[in-house]
């Protein structure tokens, strides 16, 4: 019986079948939203308002012929995809979906969670790398300079909020100002969440962040030389990833109020649609940076701003044990 | 990456390059240190083609040399032939072309600046310059028929008049340019990471832009005071009151500002236009069909720079020959050169600077001294000592 | 000098706006009054002096003498047979220049403003007009 439970948790729910459908569904408000502010209108015609048009889009990668390079590495070249795509899969087993907590939660799934999400964006540098193309190549290098950048300020912007709820456990984190009362520290922690925003966008590699794949530059940068169905799973990638990243940041920065099991995945699903907004405003509002002025900006701006927060919690933390 | 260079291609087919052209770029990590170029992907053999065709016939066809400014073209060629035919065009004819010529030049800026915000990933500024780059089409279909070959111009005038509705209805429609143009001035301006990726991005300095030919918006943001519309007056240009916009950024800032400073004097001289359009004629009643010998050199300015056509005429109705030099052919160069020492993300746009049309642009290329097809350079001294032997050989006749 | 998201209360804005995007072939678009679309020939007015012929740009136009139908009553004698001309137009060279309704002597030519020309083979892009 605990088999199939574990079955249907991996699957269906939270795995699988509802990452990739939530997943595609925040892929189409992102673009919807960015062609409205764009005033435009956006995917329009595959289901209402366009709403199937990313799974068209990933179905129709599927049925396309997959061509591998004959310079390539064909077994790092095959792996890679299901690598990237097999470990935002896994960090998205460990957000708290329901009732404030995930069925495998354990304390100290913040730390596991952030070093799987670190995983897609070594298997993108071995894909560009190993599929030899001088515009791969260029992104491959991209994307391991921009991981040296925001991955840093990344972690740190999540230390923050495990800091204040003393605690390395998401749904205890997320948790933690309805336990305590205390619901001041929200806005207390808003550089953090800024910060987490910014380099969540950096993860994501999309626009101001971006220039890994910067299709004017090195046309696809890492992905130049994959198609079909490895392409496909690339992209779906992109879309869990989009979904588990701001879930996360989400859980730990917004709160939440339990509630059982609808209301607490009720609650995750509009936290994370709000962070994806942001997301898109800032895609919008900015042009592709260098990738040198991605790292200037990253260590002069971001990771001192996240390390000012760090100090004005850890600052709270002791008044309130002295108080 | 240390010593080690790599030579990416770019070319003849890469997303930001819009037509064909190959560029050979030597990289030493993210760094630039050579760049070279090579044309002649989309050669169409227009000006051979001119040389069948009758000056009517040649007009259009001319028209079709770019698709942003082929009023330009046209209006350059008529210009020439207007030259030989020594023909006077009508007061009224000359404010319209110049009309079209300004109205022309305002929606190859626009185009010109979504462009340059599309290649450096700022697409939210491109959709929106192109959305309001649309009321100048339409005022472009609206006046001639049609949105991007307008074909307005003739021999001796232009084919359409204005009437008064559609006079009114320009000088309307400018306020709303006039409004999204300070916003564009503010956002291109003031946007950090625009302005990140475009200052101090493609420099040429001003004597490297005398020296490298230089022209347009490209050599006036580098200081350079060259402006055909003032310098060589033609059409109305020279009852217009306007400023020749320069800068001293020397980089793709520069070519920014002035582009969009541009637009300001563009929508000023269309006003200017409208307010002082004299009554009569537009075009001249009678053209001869055969143009008597003689030839005509005539400059113009573009949206791009200087557009020079060279016509030579020999009595019949038919053009002898018909050379176009296109404004990117001058700037294309200077903008490989100002390549060198940016970031290979700077590429798109330090190339996208010139606003560069390679169809107008390209040129064959014939390989000399190729042995294996047995063509090889010859001299002048070669080339009549061979006369000499094959008149002696063939005909008996001595030098 | 720098002002970071100075874009953002565009962007907010442009939300609340209906988008300009046409939806075109489900939405007719109309051009305006002097749009120049497919040349057509009255041939009621046409003196066949071929000056449509000769200054086409792209060679899409050929004026040709129709033959008297045979059916019809003999004309009488010594009365002049008024001589017919109808157009083959090459659209698919047409540039819609409009020389031809330029250059005409008598305006047999004009100029339609139908747009939605394009068509699967060459054969229905040979239009003949009489």
């Amino acid at each position: 019986m605990d088999a199939i439970k574990v079955l249907i948790y991996i699957a269906i729910f939270p795995g699988f079948l509802f990452q990739s459908v939530f997943s595609t569904y925040l892929e189409w408000l992102d673009r919807k939203l960015y062609a409205r502010m764009q005033n435009r209108l956006g995917p329009l015609y595959t289901g209402w308002n366009g709403i199937l048009q990313p799974v068209a889009d990933i179905l129709k990668l599927f049925a396309k012929e997959d061509i591998v390079p004959a310079s390539a590495d064909k077994f790092m070249f095959n792996l890679m995809p299901v690598l990237s795509l097999a470990s935002v899969f896994a960090a998205g087993l460990y957000l708290p979906i329901w009732h404030l907590t995930s069925y495998n939660s354990f304390e100290g799934d913040l730390i596991v969670v952030a070093y799987l999400l670190a995983i897609p964006s070594f298997a993108l540098f071995l894909a560009g790398w190993f599929s030899v193309s001088p515009f791969s190549l260029i992104g491959a290098t991209r994307v391991l300079t921009q991981l040296f950048a925001y991955e840093v300020p990344f972690f740190l912007a999540l230390l923050t909020p495990a800091v204040m709820a003393g605690s390395w456990k998401i749904a205890t984190i997320s948790s933690y100002p309805w336990t305590s009362g205390s619901w001041w520290v929200i806005p207390v922690q808003l550089i953090a969440f800024g910060v987490a925003l910014l380099t969540l966008q950096a993860k994501l590699e999309r626009v101001p962040f971006d220039s890994p794949e910067a299709e004017t530059e090195v046309v696809g940068g890492p992905l130049t030389e994959y198609s079909g169905k490895k392409l496909g799973m690339f992209r779906l990638q992109k879309d869990i990833l989009l979904f588990v990243g701001s879930a996360l940041v989400a859980a730990l920065f917004l709160g939440g109020f339990g509630g059982g099991i609808i209301l607490g995945c009720i609650q995750l699903v509009l936290k994370t649609i709000f962070v994806v907004i942001l997301l898109s405003v800032v895609r919008a509002a900015c042009a592709r940076i260098r990738i040198d002025q991605i790292v200037t900006f990253s260590w002069k701006y971001l990771a001192p701003a996240s390390l000012v927060q760090l100090l004005i919690v850890l600052l709270i933390k002791g008044w309130k044990g002295v108080a | 990456m240390g010593e080690k260079t790599i030579r990416i291609p770019i070319g003849p087919q890469h997303p930001f390059l819009k037509e064909p052209a190959k560029f050979d770029f030597d990289i030493s990590g993210e760094e630039i240190i050579g760049a070279r170029m090579r044309i002649g992907y989309n050669h169409r053999g227009m000006e051979k083609a001119c040389e069948e065709r009758n000056y009517y016939q040649c007009l259009y066809l001319l028209e079709r040399i770019c698709g942003i400014c082929s009023h330009s073209h046209t209006t350059c060629y008529v210009q020439a032939v207007e030259d030989i035919l020594k023909l006077e065009v009508p007061k009224r004819g000359l404010y319209l072309r110049t009309l079209v010529c300004e109205l022309e030049r305002l929606h190859s800026h626009f185009l010109w600046l979504g462009v340059a915000a599309h290649e450096v990933g700022f697409d939210t500024l491109f959709m929106y310059v192109w959305r309001d780059r649309e009321v100048v089409m339409e005022i472009l279909e609206e006046i001639s028929g049609n949105r991007v070959n307008y074909a307005i111009n003739t021999i001796g005038g232009v084919r359409r008049d204005l009437t008064e509705e559609q006079r009114k209805k320009i000088l309307g429609s400018l306020d709303l340019l006039k409004k999204r143009l300070d916003y564009y001035t503010h956002i291109g301006t003031h946007e950090p990471s625009f302005l990140a990726r475009i200052q101090g991005v493609g420099k040429m300095s001003k004597e490297r832009a005398i020296q490298m030919c230089a022209v347009g918006p490209f050599a006036r943001a580098s200081g350079l005071d060259v402006d055909v519309r003032r310098d060589d007056q033609y059409a109305a240009y020279g009852d217009l009151d306007f400023k020749v916009i320069t800068s001293d950024q020397c980089d793709v800032l520069g070519r920014v500002i002035v582009r969009v400073l541009e637009i300001a004097e563009s929508l000023k001289m269309i006003q200017q236009l409208l307010t002082k359009l004299p009554e009569g004629d537009i075009a001249v009643k009678k053209v001869p069909r055969r143009v008597p010998a003689g030839f005509s050199i005539s400059r113009y300015e573009a949206p791009r720079g200087e557009d020079v056509h060279y016509v030579r005429s020999n009595g019949t109705e038919k053009p002898e020959r018909v050379k176009v030099r296109a404004p990117t052919m001058a700037n294309l160069e200077a903008a490989t050169e100002s390549i060198v020492g940016s970031f290979i993300a700077d590429i798109p746009i330090a190339i996208a600077s010139i606003d560069p049309c390679f169809s107008c642009t390209d040129r064959t290329a014939v390989v000399l001294n190729d042995k294996k097809k047995g063509m090889r350079i010859t001299t002048w001294e070669e080339l009549r000592r061979y006369g000499v032997d094959w008149y002696r050989k063939n005909k008996g006749i001595h030098f | 000098m720098k002002s970071a998201g100075s874009m953002i209360p565009e962007l907010l804005d442009n939300i609340r706006k209906k988008p300009v995007t046409r939806l075109y072939p489900f939405e007719k678009v109309t051009v305006p009054e002097g749009f120049r679309g497919t040349p057509q020939l009255n041939s009621a007015l046409c003196l066949g002096c071929q000056a449509c012929v000769r200054d086409c740009t792209s060679e899409a136009i050929q004026i040709l003498l129709k033959k008297p139908d045979p059916s019809a009553p003999p004309p009488a004698e010594g009365a002049k047979i008024p001589k017919k001309f109808y157009m083959v137009l090459y659209l698919d060279r047409c540039i819609h220049c409009a020389r031809c309704a330029e250059v005409c002597p008598k305006d047999a030519i004009t100029m339609d403003r139908e747009f939605e020309v394009a068509n699967f083979t060459r054969d229905a892009l040979r239009l003949i007009q009489e």
